[in-house]
């Protein structure tokens, strides 16, 4: 190195800091403090960014963690793999990206885990492109209104509580009310119905088992080629099952951006809190309500305003989010709960008690709302909703009335009976989602009151009937009504044809 | 590094490693990252006129001599003289805004023999 002369000390310090400040041939590196739970404490680095990926050298090789506790002095950095391997002492650099994923149509038929590496035995997976783990929102400007419909095919959700490409509905209810099988059903859904819409299914600290079974009936729908599967089990660190929300909306955004269409379900957020509680605690952040930090608002509707229908100049393409939220007995006044139905654009609440009546899928017509699909309803099913859920809301009234005397009038107990039908007809078994055509025949035929002479336990077998006459004999006209553009009227066509062979599949049951 | 290394200190040591007038730029770099580290960048002026006094106690005049003219030979010969001290390393600056003249500025003294210093005084003077 040259020497300088003592006249020009002055510009030759600035010069050497402005080389360090630069990073210009000169790697910054820290040195891990403390470790333990799945975090380490990194001393320098001070120029490390919030989500930047840290490579810890240990002697075992590479580990890496991403900072999220950027202070003074120090960082608090979440490993991403196993902590058993990392000392104090060992030097850290700065990887220079901050956390990605691999994102793609590569990605399609595969189970992950949030880093984007294949759990389920088969190849690595190469894609043209990465997506950022944490990102932005898109901005009001690049929205548009929610419009099309994203049928479930479970007759209760698509008549009455309709869910639109693009909007946020969440599920919730008690432990084992059927929650996962109505995502699980949706995505069946996606399938057989041929919507093209791409199913991302994020496993948040799920026992493996169950996860390894949803797959395996995907597979078994033929809807594994459209869907990933992010996993994380419960033995995983806190810090993987806090990025697998993210990493799977890294992935479904892929498909909204390019004008396409996604689906993604987050099973469950309360996991995600709980695992969010746990490195925060561990990052000795302040804890607030329920010892969860101050932040974990922030945690969910970062994730959630992700989902969206984007604007014609962007591509039109859509992420629809179903983040599904686990209450203890039926209490959706907790935190966790009240953040996420304030964030997102409706609720499917899934009662105990309806579930151990044998009233499955237990959907709560009561407290269930979903706030922007009534634009994305397809004319077909709205022109019979609005009579069913009429129907329902009477009867759910009524029925309150009825157990204190039996000496009802007529129209009473006329309606009574219309809602015990429709009640009956709302019953689904899993893995059977229904079509356009098949949702609005059965409600019309109840509506019409042309099944109230079938006994109610027989409902379903004359609505089966029903089906299966209409799909053997009036392909043509089901395969039009399919298309969910007609108005469905009593005396219209279609609504004379549905009446007719309504009558007929009846005249086997009635008593 | 523990703990807080003074200015002085720090200004001791380069002008300790000062030889024939020059400073090997190893030792900048090392001050320099120093200071980054220590996030005391904002102190570099400061420490700049440190080791000039530290240099002084050495023995070794750095001087900044402003004129509005390259000085010739002579002229700079006469300045190094004015400087005092065994060794002295003049910083030149030519600045028209003197009109004429020279300045020099030691770390410990301040010659002004400038047009512009004249007329200032004689401004002064006046009101
Ligand atoms: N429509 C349905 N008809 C009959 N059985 C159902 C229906 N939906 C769910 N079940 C059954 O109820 C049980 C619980 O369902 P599921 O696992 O979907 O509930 P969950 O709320 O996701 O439970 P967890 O809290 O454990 O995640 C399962 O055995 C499932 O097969
Ligand atoms: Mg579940």
């Amino acid at each position: 190195m040259a020497d300088i002369a003592v006249t020009e000390v002055s510009k030759g310090l600035r010069d050497a800091i402005a080389r360090l400040e630069t990073g210009e041939n000169m790697e910054s590196t820290g040195v891990v403090t403390r470790v333990g739970d799945g975090v380490a404490w990194v001393h320098g680095l001070r120029n490390a960014g919030y989500a930047e990926v840290l490579e810890i050298q240990t002697k075992q090789g590479v580990v890496e963690a991403f900072a999220l506790n950027l202070m003074e002095d120090e960082i608090g950095a979440v490993l991403l793999g196993s902590d058993k391997d990392v000392v104090a002492g060992d030097p850290v650099k700065l990887k220079g990206v901050v956390l990605e994923v691999p994102v793609g149509p590569e990605l399609l038929g595969r189970v992950v885990n949030p880093l984007g590496q294949p759990l389920d035995g088969g190849p690595a997976i190469t894609t043209k492109e990465n997506g950022l783990v944490e990102r932005p929102a898109i901005g009001v400007m690049g929205r548009k209104g929610v419009h099309e419909p994203l049928m479930t095919g479970i007759v209760a959700i698509d008549a009455m509580f309709p869910i639109g490409r693009g909007q946020r509905e969440l599920i919730i209810g008690d432990r084992q009310t059927g929650k996962t099988a109505i995502t699980l059903d949706t995505m069946i859904n996606q399938g057989r119905q041929k919507t093209g819409v791409v199913n991302i299914y994020v496993a948040i600290g799920q026992k493996l088992s169950k996860v390894a079974r949803l797959v395996e009936r995907l597979k078994q729908e033929g809807v594994m080629e459209q869907t990933i599967v992010v996993a994380t089990g419960p033995s995983d660190p806190a810090s993987l099952l806090y990025l697998a929300p993210y990493a799977g909306a890294a992935m479904g955004e892929w498909f909204r951006d390019n004008a396409k269409h996604a689906l993604i379900i987050y099973d469950d957020l309360t996991k995600h809190a709980v695992a969010y509680r746990q490195m925060s605690l561990l990052l000795r952040r302040p804890p607030g309500r329920e010892a969860f930090p101050g932040d974990v608002f922030y945690l969910h509707s970062r994730l959630l305003e992700r989902a969206a229908k984007l604007s014609d100049e962007l591509g039109a393409g859509s992420l629809t989010a179903l983040p599904i939220i686990e209450t203890q007995a039926g209490d959706i006044s907790a935190y966790i709960p009240t953040n996420v139905i304030s964030i997102t654009d409706g609720q499917i609440f899934m009662e105990t008690d309806l579930f151990y009546q044998g009233i499955r899928p237990a959907i709560s017509a009561g407290l269930s709302v979903s706030r922007v699909g009534g634009d994305a309803q397809t004319k077909s099913v709205k022109s019979v909703s609005g009579r069913l859920k009429l129907g329902l809301s009477q009867f759910r009234e009524l029925a309150a009335f009825a157990q204190f005397g039996s000496d009802l009038d007529d129209a009473t107990k006329k309606q009574i009976e219309r809602g015990q039908r429709l009640t009956e007809l709302l019953k689904q078994p899993q893995y059977s989602p229904l079509s356009i055509w098949e949702q609005v025949a059965s409600i019309f035929a109840v509506n019409e009151g042309h099944f109230d002479n079938v006994p109610r336990e027989k409902i379903k077998d004359a609505q089966a009937a029903l089906l299966a006459k209409l799909a053997k004999e009036h392909r043509k006209e089901m395969d039009a009504l399919n298309t969910g553009s007609e108005k469905i009227e009593a005396d219209s066509a279609t609504g004379k044809l549905l009446a007719k062979v309504a009558v007929a599949a009846a005249k086997g049951f009635e008593q | 590094m523990n703990g807080k290394l003074s200015r002085r200190k720090l200004a001791q040591y380069v002008a300790s490693r000062v030889q024939g007038g020059h400073v090997p730029e190893a030792v900048l770099q090392e001050v320099a990252a120093y200071l980054v580290e220590s996030r005391r960048v904002r102190e570099m002026p400061l420490l700049v006129r440190a080791i000039e006094d530290a240099l002084l106690e050495h023995g070794v005049v750095v001087a900044t001599v402003t004129s509005a003219r390259p000085l010739d030979d002579t002229l700079r010969e006469a300045v190094k003289a004015q400087a005092g001290g065994a060794e002295v390393h003049l910083r030149e600056i030519i600045d028209s805004s003197v009109l004429g003249g020279v300045r020099l500025q030691t770390p410990d003294a301040l010659f002004d023999g400038t047009v512009q210093h004249k007329l200032q005084a004689l401004r002064a003077a006046k009101v």
